[in-house]
Formats: structure tokens, sequence, C-alpha cells
């Protein structure tokens, strides 16, 4: 049966997919992400990005997956218990059980229907996406997710330096005549606009505590506006 | 409405208000605490804990410079104003 032909949107090529968590103590890194991807003109898309309530989260995960050429899955939260370490976990209290974050099964989930995308859309082009998965450690993964075998796992030992380094790396690889600064140098532009953002906010009267809380989206808005992107 | 503009007063002004822009980043980088002036693309040095640091920026840096001090995670932790 001949596979029916769907257009992809106009923006599938700029658009890169980010599957993270979203958590405060992951947003420094999340932020390293928003600004290299926006740095090198791509669009970054997070299932954050659309409030509506009437659409189902996972209709919106779909969505953003068959929009997006390139996606990065940061798979580094999710953790596993050694069975050699489940005698601790018996001393452990409920909220240092809730620490180490074992319900981060989103990440995999949600690489999973990326994977699944690109075997089974009805667009040939779709074939055409990059992916990008980070961990903890390279060869981690193979533990608990041994069909990811032969996949491009990246890790950058939560650094958020390294984290730029290794999607510096990925971009100019995947993408044609590609000219950016050094990850060192691009680092220091990221740390620039950091210091921009923080100032002009605590001058309009935010608190410290607010300005490390504010909306995402609010967040992506002001980085576009930086770059001088209006219409991505 | 003013009848003429004093040139003089309005460049001190302006850099007096360069002056404060002065801004030094404290952070970690490549496994030391570095530092680097905000638009540089390099940092000036280089120190081996975060304390060593903050102590030799505030005898370099001039008056009303800001220093900001940032978290391994590079959010700041931190924003200082040399008085």
């Amino acid at each position: 049966m001949a596979s029916k032909k769907i257009k992809l949107t106009d923006n599938f090529k700029k658009n890169v997919f980010i599957n993270c968590p979203f958590d405060n103590k992951y947003r420094p890194f999340l932020k390293v992400i928003l600004f290299t991807i926006t740095y090198f003109e791509l669009n970054p898309k997070i299932s954050l990005e659309k409030v509506d309530s009437l659409e189902f989260r996972l209709e919106k995960i779909k969505n953003i997956i068959s929009e997006s050429k390139y996606s990065i899955h940061d798979l580094s939260r999710m953790v596993f218990v050694e069975k050699s370490e489940l005698s601790n976990l018996q001393n452990m209290i409920e909220s240092e059980i809730d620490e180490i974050n074992f319900a981060r099964m989103n990440m995999p989930f949600e690489l999973g229907i990326d994977y699944g995308c690109r075997l089974f859309h009805p667009n040939n082009e779709i074939n055409s996406k990059v992916t990008l998965v980070l961990d903890k450690e390279k060869y981690r993964y193979q533990r608990v997710l041994s069909d990811l075998s032969g996949c491009d796992i990246e890790s950058y030992d939560n650094n958020p330096e390294n984290l730029m380094g290794v999607l510096i790396d990925w971009i100019s690889h995947n993408m044609d005549n590609v000219k950016h600064e050094s990850t060192s140098e691009l680092y220091g532009l990221f740390e620039d606009y950091e210091a921009d953002f923080y100032n002009k906010f605590i001058n309009s009267g935010y608190k410290d505590s607010e300005i490390n809380s504010l909306p995402l989206n609010l967040y992506l808005v002001k980085l576009k506006e930086s770059f001088g992107y209006t219409s991505i | 409405m003013l009848d003429y503009i004093d040139v003089n007063m309005v460049l001190d002004r302006m850099n007096a208000e360069q002056k404060e822009k002065d801004w030094y980043h404290i952070s970690k980088r490549s496994g030391s605490w570095a530092v680097r002036k905000q638009g540089a693309k390099s940092s000036i040095s280089a120190f081996d804990s975060q304390k060593k640091a903050i102590s030799e920026v505030k005898k370099l840096i001039e008056k009303d410079s800001s220093i900001i001090i940032h978290r391994e995670d590079g959010t700041i932790r931190q924003w200082q104003v040399k008085r």
C-alpha cells in the first residue's frame, strides 16, 4: 500500500525537540541547551512551550516530535539502583528516596516515541531526523536501555561548559557550513547573557529566587529577542 | 529646556555609567575558578578556590565594579559591588 504523504512543517529543519527534566536542579543545564540551540539559529521546542491545558501532554509531545528534525534526550537524571544498594534504600527516609528521582522514566519513554516516529512516520523525509542522547556516563545506558546500543550517546559530567561543548560538536557535525565561536568563548557569551538577564530583572524589582523560577517560556522569548529572532 | 549642552558633562556621565558596567565573572572553568570581564573572550586569571578568586579580584578592580559569583552549575550565587 502506498504510504500517505504527510507534509512536514516549514520549520521542521530548524526545530529541536528537547526532552529533559524541567525541575529547578536541571534548569541551569536546560538554559545552556536553549542558549546554544538558539545561537545556532535553531528553534528549541519544549513540551512546556504550549500552555493550552485542553491539549493532552502526550499529544503535544507527539506533535513537537513530528515537527522537529533534531532532538536532544537527556537521560542523565534517569536513576536506577544496584541490587547491592537495596539494603541502603531500606534505611532511607521518604524525602531521600524522592531526591534520587526514581520516576524519571518520561525521558526514555519520549526517546522511544521519537525513535518510533522516525521508523513509522509516513513521510520519508522524517528519516533525516538527527538525535543526540545525553547520559551521566557514556556506557551506563547499556545496563538499562540496551536497545540503544549503537546510538550516539554523550556525557558531560554534570558540567555546564562540557554540555555546551557536546552540543556544539553535535550541531556542527550535523549542519552544513556552520561557523561558531570556541566552546570557551561561547560559554563566556552565555555567562554575559545570564548576567544581563539577571541584572535587568533585579533592577525591575524581582527577587533572586523569583528570577530563578521565571517561566521557561518567558526565558525563551527573551533569549530569542536578544538574538534578534522574532519569527522562529 | 536646556540652552546648551555641556559635552564634557555628558561624556563624564557616560564614562561613569560605563564604569558601573564593568562586571567580572568568577566561575568554575576547566577545573579552576576563573576571573573574566564581561564581554571578554578569555579569562584574566584563574585560582584554585572561589574564595581566593574573590579576594584577588577585589584587589584588581575599580570602585563600583561588580563581581558576579557563579555556582558550579553556572547559576549566579551572588552579585557584589565594590564600594
